[in-house]
């Protein structure tokens, strides 16, 4: 067993180890760290197979974006936090199906690739004199360039400079990603401004824009309360000016304040509106 | 996994010594206590500086005691104090993630070090994409952060934590378009090729001099720095005054000294990005490498390439150089959080995402404007100093013989194990 297989062993197992927690575990939290495991051990796997620009992007967009956002809505939306998540017997009916339906998606995609051919492939003979910019090219500072620098090549493939060389040993240029690159980041961009607007309109409460938050009595900000029913100062009515604050705190600190319709200017006003707290 | 990027690593001449499982078992050992040294030891000093430093402001005299005239000692005692309190857990805690929490909080801001070069082929891990996997690790310790919050049962600690994560989530984007202007000025994603053009003579060669807008980048990008590792005035997942201790209010002994770890690790590593996107690195910024470039043929290279004794007295100067440059960005840091008040967390984030945000794409879109600009009016694609091509190929040449390809299918798999 040589190096290479034995960290292929360890991250492949840690991938599908923190997968199977994930569906195993009943606590949403737990199964959120669950998720991180196998999806940093993901990233582990795409750097043993050099594309390092993919493992960077896998860690940064899936383990610290998703996973926060992920983290975030199971604060935001849980009930209890020791209800367990036992599914139904019409959702494990569903659930069941759509796993197997994956299964053989998975199976047939990888029984239709010609794995003897790929491998072949994998070595491509250049003519020599050619244009060289296969992923083990090497950057031009001694020292800083290795295997694995899939950061030119993707970014060269964005903007349609693929170069490679067909069957007969000729070379061809394919067609590049820019366009649709862009559709998908103006689409993410209306998502963004949408997620915005529901935002802000949730917090727009006839009455008055401050008249909302004077009870911390919308049920966004009020549900998260929730969470704990031992917390004594919750339940207990004397604590009222405690709860008012903390909802005030939670709302501020949930990152929403950006998209609040009033301007923080006065402190006089935010007291008033009993979230108030000078610095 | 090489400590020498170029030629013989001390993966591959372990390898050819002890057989290739346990060459590279060693050589990973070596080069996570070598790192690991960095990130354990900085912390304790910085920790004593900032009490001296605060002391100082606040027109005190700091530790005295410990270890002779000026208390250099104290954290070492901090540390016997921490190991000897009880681990406490509330009952109300999430147990297992509870004690799980500040690992995940403390391997996050330790991986950052892996790509870090501190000098001349002085990297554990030279990737091609460092800067962006930087970054990414950077922003991965709120993870350890929200779970803490989370797992200790203290609506603190979850208040501390939530506002720990909407900081780091709002953050993150100006951090990311600020270091992107000098990876787009330097025309590489990787810290190796991005110190190596900056050598030479400081004004002219390093990057936060190149144009108007790489200088206002640092500014605006050391502020975002601030915020990230949750300093103060952006404090806020354990501002004392309203949270208890926010995050970490239930934390205890070595648990909790942990988080204090990472964070002043984090501290270093932010700076210590800093300087190797607009402070040149490990250059001195004087032109003194210039003269002693002759040196570095000094001696036969052993065992590994570029570990000659000439190169390696100019290696380790240039690494004492760059972690005196760190060094002096996170004295800032302390200097600015026993300087300025704390903000509201409404300030925060009204600060980020109403005026760095926008500040930050206002000059990310000016730098790429720049070079198009400079040369229609002065026929050169920057004011001072060489083209970043003759600066690469020059880095490049330096090492010309030093370039080896692994070809043998064992080196390619020692690659795929770095």
């Amino acid at each position: 067993m040589t190096v290479l297989q034995f960290l292929f062993g360890v991250f492949a197992t840690t991938t599908c180890l923190g997968a199977i927690m994930v569906a195993v575990t009943q606590n949403i939290v737990r199964m959120a760290f669950w998720l991180m495991v196998s999806v940093a051990s993901a990233s582990g796997l795409f750097f043993l197979l050099h594309a390092d620009f993919l493992a960077a992007a896998q860690l940064l967009v899936y383990l610290g974006g998703t996973v926060v956002i992920l983290v975030f809505g199971v604060m935001l939306t849980a009930g209890g936090r020791r209800q367990p998540l036992t599914p139904k017997g019409g959702e494990t009916i569903l659930a069941v199906s759509l796993a197997l339906a994956l299964v053989a998606l998975l199976m047939f995609t990888v029984g239709s690739v010609d794995w003897e051919r790929l491998q072949t492939a994998s070595q491509p003979t250049m003519p020599e004199g050619g244009l060289v910019a296969t992923t083990s090219d090497r950057s031009p500072v001694a020292g800083a360039g290795r295997l694995g620098d899939t950061g030119h090549a993707l970014g060269s493939a964005m903007i349609g400079f693929r170069p490679r060389f067909d069957g007969e040993g000729r070379l061809e240029l394919g067609t590049g990603y820019l366009l649709p690159f862009e559709i998908i980041s103006v689409h993410l961009l209306v998502v963004l401004i949408g997620a915005a607007y529901l935002a802000r309109a949730k917090r727009q409460i006839p009455g008055g824009p401050n008249v909302g938050r004077t009870n911390g009595g919308s049920p966004m900000t009020r549900g998260p309360l929730a969470w704990d029913p031992d917390s004594a100062q919750y339940n207990d009515p004397s604590a009222q000016s405690v709860e008012q604050a903390l909802a005030g705190n939670l709302a501020s600190g949930g990152g929403f304040s950006a998209f609040s319709p009033e301007e923080p200017t006065s402190i006089e006003t935010r007291q008033t509106a009993g979230e108030g707290r000078p610095a | 996994m090489a400590m020498l990027a170029t030629g013989l690593t001390l993966e591959q001449f372990l390898t050819g010594f002890t057989g290739e499982f346990l060459g590279f078992t060693l050589a990973i050992l070596i080069h996570t206590l070598l790192v690991f040294h960095v990130f354990a030891v900085s912390p304790a000093f910085f920790i004593w500086l900032e009490r001296k430093v605060s002391g100082r402001i606040q027109d005190r005299l700091g530790p005295t005691r410990v270890g002779g005239k000026f208390g250099w000692l104290q954290s070492v005692a901090d540390g016997i104090k921490l190991i000897q309190k009880e681990d406490l857990a509330p009952a109300a805690a999430d147990k297992w993630l509870f004690r799980l929490a500040p690992y995940l909080a403390l391997v996050a801001s330790f991986t950052v070090f892996m790509v870090l070069p501190f000098s001349r082929g002085w990297a554990a891990v030279v990737i091609e994409s460092s800067v962006f996997l930087a970054l990414a690790i950077i922003s991965l310790e709120v993870l350890g952060i929200i779970l803490a919050g989370w797992s200790s049962g203290s609506k603190w600690a979850l208040f501390g934590s939530m506002r720990e994560a909407a900081q780091m989530v709002s953050y993150e984007i100006p951090l990311a378009l600020c270091a992107l202007i000098p990876v787009m000025v330097a025309g590489s994603l990787n810290f190796v090729t991005i110190a190596e053009v900056q050598a030479g003579f400081f004004l002219t060669n390093w990057l936060i001099f190149h144009d108007p807008f790489t200088f206002i980048a640092f500014f605006v990008y050391f502020t975002v720095a601030i915020a990230s590792v949750k300093r103060a005035p952006f404090d806020l997942a354990e501002a004392e005054s309203e949270l208890v201790a926010g995050f970490h209010t239930e934390y205890s002994g070595m648990r909790w000294s942990y988080f204090f770890l990472a964070e002043y690790a984090s501290m270093l590593a932010v700076s210590c990005v800093a300087v190797l996107l607009f402070l040149g690195g490990w250059w001195s910024g004087t032109g003194l490498e210039t003269l002693l470039e002759p040196l570095r043929s000094w001696g036969r290279d052993f065992p590994v390439q570029g570990f000659s004794l000439g190169n390696y007295v100019i290696n380790l100067f240039g690494a004492h150089v760059f972690l005196l440059k760190a060094g002096l960005l996170v004295t800032v840091q302390i200097w600015v959080r026993w300087t300025l008040p704390r903000l509201r967390i409404d300030q925060v984030m009204t600060t980020c995402l109403k005026y760095l945000i926008p500040i930050s794409c206002a000059l990310f879109l000016g730098a790429s404007l720049w070079p198009l600009t400079i040369t229609s009016l002065t026929g050169r694609p920057l004011l001072f100093g060489e083209p970043f091509g003759d600066r690469v190929l020059r880095a490049a040449a330096h090492q010309e013989g030093a370039i080896s390809t692994p070809t043998t299918p064992l080196a390619m798999e020692q690659e795929a194990g770095r």
